[in-house]
């Protein structure tokens, strides 16, 4: 019997890996135009405010550039309004519309076309701008939350010092990671959930009542999609930042890191919206809107 | 994809034998060469986008919106609605009939 709830639960993986790579082979076009326009829009914003903040250093000429940058205890509030205005808009565009992705997947499973185009990606950054902002900041706060057990700037991770990790720090970091995983597995299906019946506090239950119902598989398919998209760029990085500088060439290391992330952005971004679309329409919960949605 | 089908909300609208158009637009309609070459795949039987998009090569937002066009005049329709055994949802268009017939005329002064 224990054998065969396992079988059933890879089964089920395998079925979320293989459908999901069938339709972003098919619909790749759609995924990786949106990609590019997430982070052309993200590089561009960072470039014009950097050029609006020049325009007002040149206007205002008692302003100097370190007080934008370096002078932050001392110009706090002018520090404060550059960083957050620009990284905030930056990043704000750049989440809500790689999430655009999960109304691309829920247009491929849903919709009876199978297939999506970029433009539907303006469509759900219309409607799901702000809530798919707020679930990615949602999610990733596991991540702040691993490194604030890691104690990240106690050990001294930002220092261009050689590091040397012994048992205990790597076994705080791996649980670091692992509260991450654990953090990310408990929110995910809020993304599809909202693309599906459009409203933020229902994305939470129906979230919840995905994860009660169908916590081995959700771990199980988020387990494997960490092994093979998380987990190579963060221990490449890792180990970048322990090694980089006593490393007398560094090249391969940094090619393995642009790689790896490179993986995760081409492939991994997409795959995420597909399988976690995916999993939303097989899982069996009680839901707001009925599936299969009706004609 | 998945070779199981779930089958889900069948239409039962009645395919005719032969349908004769006699507006003019409605046959530029039929003449447009991917019209024509997408309505000639689905005469006798129904397919979805992506099955059109194998046969006929043509970008499937190309095809969707020919097929919008077809329906809108009634010359296809969505013939069935199925779901893989991954619950993705599936359309396929059927023609309204097995034959469109041209018979327009024209009349002198």
């Amino acid at each position: 019997m224990r054998s065969r709830n396992s079988f059933k639960l890879f089964t089920e993986t395998k079925k979320d890996f293989k459908n999901s790579w069938q339709l972003f082979k098919e619909n790749y076009k759609a995924f990786l135009s949106t990609e590019f326009f997430a982070f052309l829009s993200f590089i561009s914003i960072v470039i014009i405010m950097f050029s609006l903040i020049s325009l007002i250093y040149y206007l205002v000429p008692s302003l100097s550039l370190e007080d934008f940058w370096f002078n932050f205890p001392k110009n706090f509030s002018i520090s404060l309004i550059f960083r957050f205005i620009t990284i905030f808009i930056a990043l704000f565009i750049l989440f809500a519309f790689l999430n655009c992705q999960n109304g691309l997947a829920y247009d491929i499973m849903s919709s009876g076309e199978m297939f999506a185009e970029f433009k539907s990606s303006f469509t759900y950054f219309r409607r799901y701008w702000w809530q798919y902002f707020f679930l990615t900041i949602l999610i990733l706060m596991g991540w702040f939350l691993g490194m604030i057990i890691f104690d990240f700037d106690h050990n001294n991770m930002g220092s261009s010092q050689t590091i040397s990790l012994d048992a205990f720090q790597i076994g705080r970091l791996i649980i670091s990671f692992l509260i991450f995983f654990v953090w990310f597995v408990t929110f995910i299906n809020t993304l599809p959930s909202i693309t599906a019946q459009g409203r933020l506090k229902q994305s939470f239950i129906e979230n919840f009542r995905i994860l009660r119902k169908n916590a081995k598989r959700l771990f199980t398919t988020w387990g494997i999609f960490f092994l093979i998209f998380i987990v190579p760029p963060f221990t490449v990085s890792f180990i970048t930042i322990i090694y980089l500088p006593s490393l007398t060439s560094p090249f391969l290391i940094l090619f393995l890191l642009g790689l790896f992330v490179s993986f995760l952005a081409i492939i991994g971004f997409p795959m995420l919206s597909l399988i976690a679309t995916g999993i939303y329409n097989n899982a069996e919960f009680e839901r707001f809107k009925p599936f299969p949605p009706s004609e | 994809m998945a070779s199981n089908f779930n089958s889900s909300n069948s239409k039962s609208l009645k395919i005719k034998e032969e349908i004769k158009i006699t507006d003019p637009s409605l046959a530029l309609i039929v003449f447009h060469e991917k019209k024509k070459m997408i309505l000639k795949m689905i005469l006798e039987k129904a397919m979805t986008i992506q099955d059109l998009k194998k046969a006929t090569n043509l970008n499937p937002g190309t095809i969707k919106r020919h097929l919008d066009d077809l329906v809108k005049n009634k010359l296809v329709f969505v013939a069935k609605v199925k779901y893989s055994d991954y619950n993705v949802r599936m359309k396929y268009y059927r023609a309204t009939a097995k034959k469109f017939i041209i018979n327009i005329k024209i009349k002198g002064n």
